[in-house]
């Protein structure tokens, strides 16, 4: 019986399906061998019957398909990380997530005629590998012109403070009336706190009300999966509290466990779960925050007990007295976080903007 | 044979332990006998005037004023004149000593920790200390280079987390950008007119 002329369609197609399919395999026994292509290096593949091994996760390169470089050299001690240069590799990236190569970093640009301003950033197109802040230069350039340490490495510093700030013509309007507000009101109910109350007094208001805050520092423990640590700021709540007489004084100090235990915040916690800063903001009395760090504020203003006061039925007229303290017995050290910041500042708005990004960053590494 | 170059290699490690150890161990000598001066001026001052002219040639000789200043301004430096360079690093040191020395009262002296000192590149080392200050606890990072043949030197001083020299560079980014060697000159001349 004689195929009919749909049956030999079909047959094409498979055959052709087929070939396609097959074809590594059949390429790798005319010579054109298949490797793997990894940051360890290049590696031949042994075919079992000329077949890819079973159950593998690797992705296969033909010989024809790796790069120059890596095909001149089919051992398995090629390094991709050796050569500085941009290379064409197989667009899939066999890059493993556990051996973080180089990443694209600040560019230095061709010298510019004397007294231009420089271009905008975002013209910056050429790369170089990264230079971090305070690694030697010579880790940065290729091995084959070292560099000796130097102090000319102009751009050590260029990634350290890097926000979005899309609404500054209204930050620094908000910035403006709340310099306003700590020079002409704060600083002078600070004065006045901090005369008419002595030190050992303000301690002790203080301590009680940092006391009281501590379900903001241990549900964001939790939070950031660090049980150990909220184990550690109940114990610090518990000796405070029973030890301290209701917080007045820090027992805890005493510990150095407790002493130096890291605080934590829902801001903090958005950062260890991976969330960026986002905008930069000024909100009004409050100062500068990063949008993550305002819903933050908002998730730590939830947390906080103080605030539960009026919804557990007591009245307004109580809460205030009770909220107010804890407002002003924080005063004079936001002010003299903000004075260390602008009084020698070129630029307090940006001095402020960065001295904040820099601190939240420090606190949510710890 | 074998054994030949297991002791050598065991040696050259030990060796390349004792560089590291010199290393950080001479940064953190040098930065603590520059602290130490710096407290007994603190210490001898009536007024603040007196602890910052007292203050001032110690910090001299102890901060690379030139590779702060340099890298506060970043890789628009390049684009300064000779003349341009030098007013910078004139202007920047004035403000940076006025910054050092208006965190000292007179007559209050600090409680310096010094808790580890660790190299980060070849030739730089950062000193971690804790100092205690008027009933508050400060970490402070000193980050020290030793530039060829002319000793250790500070480059940057790391405050609760803010870099002074990361901090200098996101305020002179900005003015670079927009008008660049000459703006950035004349916020350095307003800011050191603007604080004395």
């Amino acid at each position: 019986m004689s195929p009919t002329p749909s049956t030999r369609r079909i047959a094409f197609v498979f055959s052709s399906v087929l070939a396609v399919i097959l074809a590594p395999t059949a390429e790798a026994q005319n010579g054109n061998r298949i490797y793997t292509y990894t940051t360890e290096g290049v590696a031949p593949v042994d075919l079992n019957n000329g077949r890819l091994p079973k159950n593998s996760s690797q992705t296969y390169y033909l010989e024809s398909a790796l790069p120059n470089s890596a095909r001149a050299k089919p051992t398995p001690k090629v390094t991709p990380k050796a050569t500085p240069k941009p290379r064409a590799t197989p667009k899939p990236k066999p890059t493993p997530k556990s051996k973080p190569t180089p990443k694209p970093a600040k560019i230095r640009e061709p010298e510019a005629p004397k007294h231009a301003p420089a271009p905008a950033q975002s013209t910056k197109t050429t790369t170089i590998t990264v230079a971090k802040k305070n690694t030697s230069p010579a880790s940065s350039k290729p091995a084959s012109k070292p560099a000796p340490p130097s102090v000319d490495d102009l751009d050590d510093y260029g990634d350290t403070v890097k926000v979005s700030d899309p609404i500054e013509p209204v930050n620094r309007g908000i910035f403006w009336i709340n310099h306003q507000l700590y020079n002409y009101v704060a600083r002078p109910i600070s004065k006045v706190y901090t005369t008419v109350l002595p030190k050992p007094v303000r301690n002790a208001v203080h301590n009680v009300y940092e006391n009281i805050e501590y379900p903001v520092r241990v549900v964001n423990h939790l939070l950031q999966g660090q049980p150990g640590r909220a184990d550690l700021e109940t114990r610090k709540f518990v000796v405070n509290t029973v030890g301290g007489v209701g917080g007045i004084m820090k027992v805890s100090d005493r510990f150095p466990d407790l002493a130096e235990l890291p605080s934590a915040d829902t801001g903090q916690t958005f950062a260890k779960w991976g969330i960026g800063h986002g905008p930069f903001v000024v909100l009004p009395v409050i100062g500068p925050r990063s949008a993550r760090d305002t819903v933050g504020f908002a998730g730590d203003m939830a947390l906080n007990p103080l605030t539960w006061v009026p919804i557990g039925g007591v009245a307004q007229a109580i809460a205030l007295p009770l909220t107010t303290p804890n407002t002003v017995r924080n005063l004079d050290n936001r002010l003299r976080v903000y004075d260390a910041a602008t009084e020698n500042a070129v630029d307090p708005y940006t001095a402020v903007r960065g001295a904040y990004i820099q601190s939240r960053d420090r606190t949510t590494s710890k | 044979m074998k054994t030949l170059h297991l002791l050598l290699s065991i040696l050259a490690a030990l060796s390349l332990g004792d560089a590291f150890a010199s290393t950080t161990g001479d940064a953190e000598n040098f930065l603590k006998k520059a602290v130490g001066e710096i407290v007994e001026v603190a210490r001898k001052s009536s007024d603040s005037a007196t602890l910052a002219a007292g203050v001032r040639p110690i910090l001299l000789k102890t901060i690379s004023f030139d590779a702060m200043t340099r890298r506060s301004v970043g890789p628009g430096w390049r684009q300064f004149t000779e003349s341009e360079q030098k007013e910078a690093i004139n202007l920047f040191t004035a403000l940076v000593i006025r910054t050092y020395s208006s965190k000292f009262t007179p007559g209050e002296l600090p409680e310096v920790v010094y808790k580890s000192a660790s190299e980060t590149a070849p030739g730089r080392v950062e000193v971690s200390t804790a100092a205690l200050y008027q009933g508050s606890k400060y970490e402070i990072i000193y980050r020290l280079e030793e530039p060829a043949g002319k000793g250790w030197r500070v480059t940057d001083v790391v405050i609760e987390g803010v870099s002074i020299v990361a901090n200098y560079r996101g305020q002179f980014d900005a003015q670079f950008q927009s008008g660049g060697a000459r703006a950035v000159l004349a916020s350095l001349q307003k800011s050191a007119a603007l604080s004395k």
